[in-house]
């Protein structure tokens, strides 16, 4: 499963990669200089590394300590909690919920809404704790953003938010 | 009023800067050291509680930047993207030093080139680019190199 997902994102690199590498074509000759030659690099790069994802020989010889130290080995090692399926899907969804709420509602209400969906029911905090933390950054954010600020939040597209 | 004669003409504003600069960094620093250790207990918080709290700030953030909505959009396309990166051991500095870097360096090109007379080849004809340039390739094959070498010993 880990290697496919690592084939996975390699190839979702080269070929975002790639669909700017050909959209820069339709560039001027003076515009299109650093698009085309950075994107040609992280191309060929992302090529490199799709290999080295399918056939693990010749990753290796590219596993090189880059800095001199064992920074990228942190990296690689790195294994957050919501690792798992189940936490990560629901972490995304929620994620995507509170975009979509944003964009349909506005900030106002998608904060506190999305805010106490996460902490009561993903973190499992009391009722309380999670009426706490709502309040507390929907009032600073209001509080600073409206109120301070001057700065009108987006309403959403349902309440007049205009795009 | 910004222009050439902006000293000259409107000292006054150029000196409210100023001051406003080192009255705003001096303020800044003492909250910073008097709400230090009130601060540092967030790090104690539970992850439930930082996530929402955070990512509710970075998308107003977002938003707030440029009053774009779609900003919103791109910001949790990045940040997903950014999870993924790390989680397939790609290092996500890099990408955000190419972020800041990218535009400057863009814009130095163009100015070279423009400096240049159109000449392409600027970035090699002068001694300090040419050595910067060889040094980068140099950096660039130092690991392999590094590789062979511990190998062979």
């Amino acid at each position: 499963v880990r290697k496919k997902e690592g084939i996975g994102f390699a190839l979702f690199l080269v070929c975002i990669v790639g669909l700017l590498l050909i959209n820069s074509f339709s560039y001027n000759f003076k515009t299109r200089l650093i698009p085309m030659s950075v994107g040609g690099v992280s191309f060929i790069l992302g090529l490199f590394i799709l290999l080295g994802e399918v056939f693990p020989r010749f990753r290796q010889f590219f596993e090189v300590d880059l800095f001199g130290r064992d920074g990228m080995a942190s990296q690689e090692a790195y294994q957050p909690r919501w690792s798992e399926k189940k936490g990560l899907l629901i972490a995304v969804s929620w994620l995507i919920l509170f975009a979509l709420l944003i964009f349909m509602v506005g900030f106002s209400l998608a904060i506190p809404v999305c805010v106490f969906i996460f902490v009561k029911f993903f973190g499992k905090q009391s009722w309380l704790l999670s009426f706490m933390v709502m309040a507390m950054v929907w009032i600073f954010i209001y509080g600073l953003f409206q109120v301070l600020m001057d700065y009108k939040l987006f309403e959403g597209v349902l309440f007049g938010g205009i795009l | 009023v910004p222009g050439p004669l902006l000293i000259k003409e409107n000292l006054d504003i150029v000196w409210a800067i100023i001051w406003g600069l080192v009255f705003s960094n001096l303020l800044a620093s003492t909250i910073g050291l008097l709400a230090a250790k009130l601060l540092v207990r967030v790090s104690f918080l539970e992850v439930s509680i930082i996530i929402p709290v955070i990512a509710a700030i970075s998308l107003t953030g977002a938003f707030a930047n440029r009053g774009n909505i779609i900003d919103v959009l791109m910001a949790v396309i990045f940040g997903l993207f950014g999870y993924f990166m790390r989680r397939n051991g790609f290092p996500v500095i890099t990408l955000v030093i190419g972020f800041v870097l990218g535009k400057l360096a863009e814009v130095s090109f163009f100015q070279s080139i423009m400096v240049s007379r159109g000449d392409y080849f600027v970035f090699f004809k002068r001694p300090l680019p040419l050595t910067l340039f060889l040094l980068l390739i140099g950096l660039l094959f130092l690991p392999f190199i590094r590789k062979k070498r511990r190998e062979s010993l």
